[in-house]
């Protein structure tokens, strides 16, 4: 059982409209968990850069509960405590590398003898100690993200969030970047990340929430969300025929004997009628279920099954086997978390991919409960 | 304290970086320079190697009158300076403010309110450290040069800091509402003006009122002293009476009349003034009060009247004028710097808590 003391961040009901009435956020809630990476995705305009500035007191909430590091959210003295790079930063050009560090330190009331420390260390950590006393306005994107992720550091934040921390930094610079996070949490850090990067976060992240239209439209860990959409994927070498997804559908519904699965789909109209007389399959979805519950799909000539249990295809392999159907691949298939976003940012009734941008208006149930 | 510290040593850093800083040193430097060039001792003055003397007033007085008070203080510290500590400082607000800057600083533990307030006094630095370095320049050139040390000019520093800081309040103000350095410098600049416009307009309006005032009496005395000196003549002597025709009499009612129309007009545009004058920075009263300590008692002009008279401005007569040169001159002396700075910093409270409530209520 988490309690909030366990979270360094306990979002809950975060509404934030703009001026104009535009809902950039509608009551996010989120947990993210001590010593853990935590990923934020979403598409542009979903909410996640509002989010981040709500929680570093950039931007005030329309409405906003639950705690930052135990304290209230807004609670300035715990920003000490919290290491940010913002998105599109513009530090000083007039400074140097070293100077902007050392200046975002003195701003976190860091100590100097401890700035200058922890500077130096940093500097080498981000692989920027050759360039750290020249001008930053001499710096590449990449150079300048290093700089962004020291200074976010200097602090020895418990929380560091980051918006967009590999923009513009090369593959290796990449690795770097991902390897200093590993590494804070390792040290027991809690890393919260906004970014766009979904293979970076892939391998990173321990939970994600997906934003889409100001909510949040998955939310977890990777492992979880993924286990729940993994699945075996049978090739039989099959004509794309209605006979020939009719002589699969029947030898799977022979092996189950099954009475109300539903039909799977990519069954041709003309073949119903036979389906249904023998009793076994009937037109419920396009994802059909079998009897142990295990989702059930034919796609051209591939017979998806929502299981990662090799056992559980046996079943399935000696039915169409007995068929006589041929099996050309058989292959435990993985969601990735591109496939997730998508999932999360498509509309389930229209199957459109949500626009860019917040709601104009939020819904009306939403509107009373502002 | 370390957060407020850090923001100064970065404005100063800020100010190092620009090209504008190190052009206003070496024009001030320059007016310094050119200060030098000109001496004056007890019996003439002199410009690099020529020795001249002045005919109209002591060496010394047309050296601190004219060199050190309209030129050095009046156009350089009064305007020059100012405008380009100006157009250097008018970017800092608009600048701290834009996306991508901001957020680094907001997402500090420090209060938004500190933040501003601390970045306000820290843009002031621009200018003090200007005018530090063109009091010490002054002081030394004007000792070797007018043979009299004055420490009191070091009084500029916090003066014209003070000055300009009126001014920028309202540069902040329009920066961070617009969040544009070039609507904020313009709109400062010309509100400069105004503020300028109004003080001086009212002081003009001032002394034509109380010289028009003046010249009603004198000319309404005159009038009754004619008509009792009318009343006492026979009347078919009168026009032979020097000094006592009809035509005169004629002349200074039709005179009185105008006089008294002229102030009906220039007697509420005054009073409005006056009011206006109230609200605004006292840009110029805060500029003299450096003149006013800098000036000596024989700098002062004499109560001494022996100008010519006769109708002047507004057909004001040039006595009346004089005197009441003299009687606003005085009260202006009179005035306290408790009034010309507390009004002013009243209303740079007053536009600097505006921009503030700004700044803190925001969305970056």
């Amino acid at each position: 059982m988490m309690t909030a003391a366990s979270y360094s961040l306990d979002l809950q009901h975060i509404s934030k409209v703009y001026r104009g009435g535009v809902h950039a956020l509608r009551g996010i809630s989120l947990q993210v968990n001590r010593g853990e990476i935590f990923g934020l995705l979403g598409p542009n305009g979903a909410g996640k850069s509002t989010l981040v500035k709500i929680i570093m007191t950039v931007v005030r909430p329309s409405r906003a509960e639950g705690t930052i590091l135990g304290q209230k959210i807004g609670h300035k003295p715990t920003l000490a405590r919290i290491g940010y790079l913002p998105e599109n930063h513009r530090f000083p050009r007039y400074l140097t590398g070293r100077q902007t560090i050392e200046f975002f330190a003195a701003m976190s009331k860091v100590d100097r003898a401890t700035a200058r420390k922890r500077t130096r260390e940093l500097l080498e950590t981000v692989r920027m100690s050759e360039w750290a006393d020249r001008k930053v306005s001499t710096y590449s994107k990449g150079m300048l993200q290093r700089i962004g992720l020291a200074q976010a550091l200097v602090n020895d934040p418990e929380l560091v969030l980051l918006d967009e921390p590999t923009d513009g930094v090369d593959p290796v610079g990449r690795r770097e970047v991902l390897d200093v996070l590993g590494r804070l949490r390792e040290q027991g850090k809690t890393v919260f990340i906004n970014s766009h990067a979904l293979s970076e976060l892939e391998t990173i992240c321990d939970r994600v929430a997906i934003l889409a239209k100001g909510q949040v439209a998955m939310q977890g860990t990777l492992e979880d969300l993924t286990f729940a959409r993994a699945h075996y994927e049978i090739e039989v070498d099959m004509a794309d025929s209605a006979s020939d997804r009719l002589r699969i559908t029947s030898a799977i519904a022979a092996t189950w004997q099954a009475v109300d699965a539903p039909l799977p789909s990519g069954l041709a109209a003309s073949a119903l009628s036979d389906v249904l007389s023998v009793g076994a399959l009937r037109p419920v979805s396009d994802r059909g279920r079998l009897p142990n519950n295990q989702w059930i799909e034919l796609r051209g000539s591939a017979l998806h099954v929502g299981t990662s249990n090799f056992g559980d295809i046996q079943g399935i392999v000696d039915a169409l086997r007995t068929a006589r159907f041929a099996i050309k691949r058989i292959e435990h298939v993985r969601t990735s978390l591109e496939d997730l976003f998508m999932e999360a940012i498509t509309d389930p009734t229209t199957g459109h991919l949500a626009t860019p941008g917040a709601a104009r208006h939020a819904p009306k149930s939403e509107r009373e409960s502002l | 304290m370390r957060q407020t510290l850090a923001i100064l040593v970065d404005a100063y850093r800020d100010l190092h970086s620009k090209m504008l800083f190190w052009i206003t040193m070496v024009l001030s430097l320059s007016v310094i320079l050119a200060l030098a060039t000109i001496g004056a001792t007890d019996h003439d003055m002199s410009f690099l190697r020529w020795h001249w003397t002045p005919r109209f007033a002591d060496p010394h007085l047309f050296y601190r009158a004219v060199v050190v008070s309209v030129v050095v203080i009046g156009i350089w510290l009064s305007w020059g300076a100012l405008i380009l500590a100006l157009v250097s400082t008018a970017g800092i607000f608009p600048e701290f403010i834009a996306s991508g800057s901001i957020e680094l600083y907001l997402a500090r533990p420090i209060s938004r309110l500190r933040l501003f307030v601390s970045k306000y006094f820290a843009s002031l630095l621009f200018v003090l450290l200007q005018i530090t370095v063109f009091a010490i320049g002054c002081f030394l050139v004007i000792g070797i040069r007018d043979g009299e040390w004055r420490p009191d000019i070091f009084l500029a520093i916090p003066l014209i800091t003070l000055m300009f800081s009126y001014i920028y309040a309202f540069c902040v103000l329009l920066g961070v509402w617009t969040r544009s350095t070039v609507a904020a410098l313009l709109l400062s600049i010309l509100l400069w003006l105004f503020f300028s416009g109004v003080q001086r307009l009212e002081v003009n309006l001032h002394v034509f009122t109380l010289g028009t005032e003046k010249t009603i009496a004198r000319v309404s005395t005159d009038i009754k002293g004619l008509e009792e000196r009318a009343q006492a003549v026979p009347k078919n002597l009168l026009d032979f009476q020097p000094g006592l025709s009809r035509t005169r009499l004629e002349a200074d009612r039709s005179r009185l009349q105008g006089l008294q129309k002229a102030q009906s007009v220039l007697r509420p545009l005054h009073v409005f003034l006056e009011c206006l004058n109230y609200a605004v920075p006292k840009t110029v009263d805060t500029n003299n009060l450096l003149d006013r300590w800098l000036a000596r008692a024989d700098d002062l002009p004499s109560d001494d009247d022996s100008g010519p008279s006769g109708p002047d401005f507004f057909d004001i007569d040039s006595r009346d004028l004089r005197a009441a040169t003299r009687e606003t001159v005085a009260g202006q002396r009179r005035q306290t710097i408790q009034y010309i700075v507390g009004s002013s910093a009243a209303v740079e409270i007053a536009v600097l808590s505006l921009a503030a409530w700004i700044f803190c209520r925001r969305d970056y």
